[in-house]
């Protein structure tokens, strides 16, 4: 058995989900030592990482672990607002996002995708998500639904995407996959 | 001429000075002094003047250079590092297999700090590399170190110790002593949060210095590491479950914390140990995750273990 299979059976996923909230908000003081932002934008990533792989479809786990929870859902959103996250935090909570919206594997990549026509007018009939019942969200199963009922929470992801558009690097990776999730919710 | 010599020696140590020469002067006098007696052949008097001996030893040593070390001598070396080897003696050692002083406990204490106090300081000025190199000398250090009935101050010393005597790739005596202590502390139920994170940072350093983690090494650290989390980490640990009081939460939390780094460490060093770790310590650190989310470093060591 994995380690992530392992983290996954013990209930893992959620622990470490609950980490984000409590870890990475309100705690920026006025004068916050580049050392103590080092550290806690090291374990954002870290974090996320950890929950890119975990919340990652794979052969044991079909269907993915049952997370997408409107209280994780929300946890991660709020993640892209974390005082000292940065472009690569945010990508990675975008992936951490797409993973938990289960939009399928070639439609998420962003290189596959032609982003001025949306794939995913209906995306509520993704297949590997619709047959797996889900008591777990309180919506109508699947998390895709869930994330339009959190249509505030998703205009962070259109502050990210054009917050990144300022930056030299311009991350183009990762506005492209704000832009899946989004398209996925049109 | 007893009462003579200690009240010299004492009048010597109230004054903070430094004289290479008198390095050599001092061994004989107490050869002297305690007439040429082994260890385990000194009683109550003669330990006493063995005990301010080393004391004025480790000062003199202290203040002196590498070019002082030169004017010591050949002599004055030999006989020093000969009076370091044949006083480091830990429990039930060979020095004193034949007879025990019944008061050696009390000397032992403060003798071992004072002579750990001169190596150190010798392997500063040393104008070679391997001054105390010898497989005696590194036998008595190895064992006086792994001497668990000495106090937290001096075991600490010791492994600082190590790091300094720069073993490289040879194999010697101090090989796995750092371990050796941990494991019998622990099963003594005499491992302290400063012994346990002095170890791990010890081990580093050696490691850094060339001392790489050996398989069986590896192993024998992780279960030990596994034990402590186990037993500190709250709820299911035996100390909840058979309700003792433990060590306080501070003492709990700072070896748990050391536990992580160490872990961490060593997935790092070999990315193949996160099989171990996560066979052992899956559980315990999820459980870390949710019960010390105040202590970003702690949370940092334990999320890194977690990337998979």
């Amino acid at each position: 058995m994995e380690a992530g299979d392992r983290i996954r059976d013990l209930e893992g996923v959620d622990t470490i989900m609950a980490l984000l909230p409590l870890q990475f908000q309100d705690k920026r003081g006025d004068a916050t030592p580049p050392d103590t932002i080092n550290l806690h934008n090291k374990n954002l990533r870290f974090t996320l990482r950890t929950l890119r792989n975990l919340t990652r479809p794979n052969g044991n786990h079909p269907h993915g672990p049952r997370l997408d929870t409107g209280a994780n859902m929300l946890r991660v959103f709020d993640t892209l607002q974390a005082w000292m996250g940065d472009e690569t935090s945010k990508g990675l909570t975008l992936q951490v996002l797409l993973n938990l919206s289960g939009i399928s594997h070639e439609k998420r990549d962003p290189t596959y995708q032609n982003l001025t026509t949306p794939q995913f007018s209906n995306s509520d009939t993704y297949p590997t998500r619709k047959e797996v019942p889900n008591d777990q969200t309180g919506t109508t199963g699947n998390p895709l639904a869930f994330l339009r009922r959190l249509e505030t929470d998703t205009h962070k992801i259109e502050l990210t995407i054009r917050s990144l558009q300022h930056l030299p690097s311009q991350h183009h990776t990762t506005q492209m996959l704000g832009m899946t999730v989004l398209a996925a919710l049109i | 001429m007893r009462e003579l010599g200690l009240w010299t020696l004492k009048t010597l140590g109230k004054v903070k000075h430094c004289c290479p020469s008198a390095i050599l002067t001092l061994l004989d006098s107490l050869r002297v002094l305690t007439a040429g007696r082994a260890p385990w052949e000194k009683e109550y008097q003669y330990w006493i003047h063995t005990g301010f001996t080393a004391s004025l030893l480790a000062m003199h040593l202290r203040g002196m250079a590498s070019d002082d070390l030169i004017k010591l001598g050949k002599r004055g070396l030999d006989d020093l590092l000969f009076f370091i080897q044949t006083h480091l003696i830990a429990q039930g050692g060979r020095g004193l297999r034949k007879r025990v002083y019944v008061g050696w406990k009390a000397v032992q204490e403060t003798l071992t700090i004072h002579l750990y106090d001169a190596i150190t300081d010798l392997l500063r000025i040393q104008s070679r590399h391997d001054t105390l190199h010898l497989p005696g000398m590194l036998q008595a250090i190895a064992d006086s170190i792994a001497d668990n009935t000495l106090s937290e101050d001096c075991t600490v010393k010791g492994f600082n110790i190590l790091a300094c005597l720069e073993l490289g790739l040879q194999s010697s005596p101090l090989d796995g002593v750092i371990l050796k202590v941990l494991q019998s502390r622990w099963h003594d139920n005499t491992l302290t949060p400063t012994i346990w994170e002095q170890g791990h940072r010890q081990r580093r350093a050696l490691h850094v210095a060339g001392g790489n983690y050996g398989p069986d090494e590896t192993a024998r650290i992780l279960t030990l590491i596994s034990d402590v989390l186990h037993a500190y980490c709250l709820h299911d640990s035996p100390f909840h479950v058979c309700r003792l009081a433990g060590p306080p939460k501070n003492d709990r939390d700072s070896l748990v914390r050391t536990g992580c780094h160490w872990m961490r460490d060593l997935a790092i060093i070999d990315m193949s140990n996160l099989n171990r770790i996560g066979l052992l310590c899956t559980k315990l650190l999820l459980r870390i995750l949710t019960h010390m989310r105040d202590e970003p470093f702690t949370i940092g060591h334990c999320i890194t273990l977690c990337v998979c």
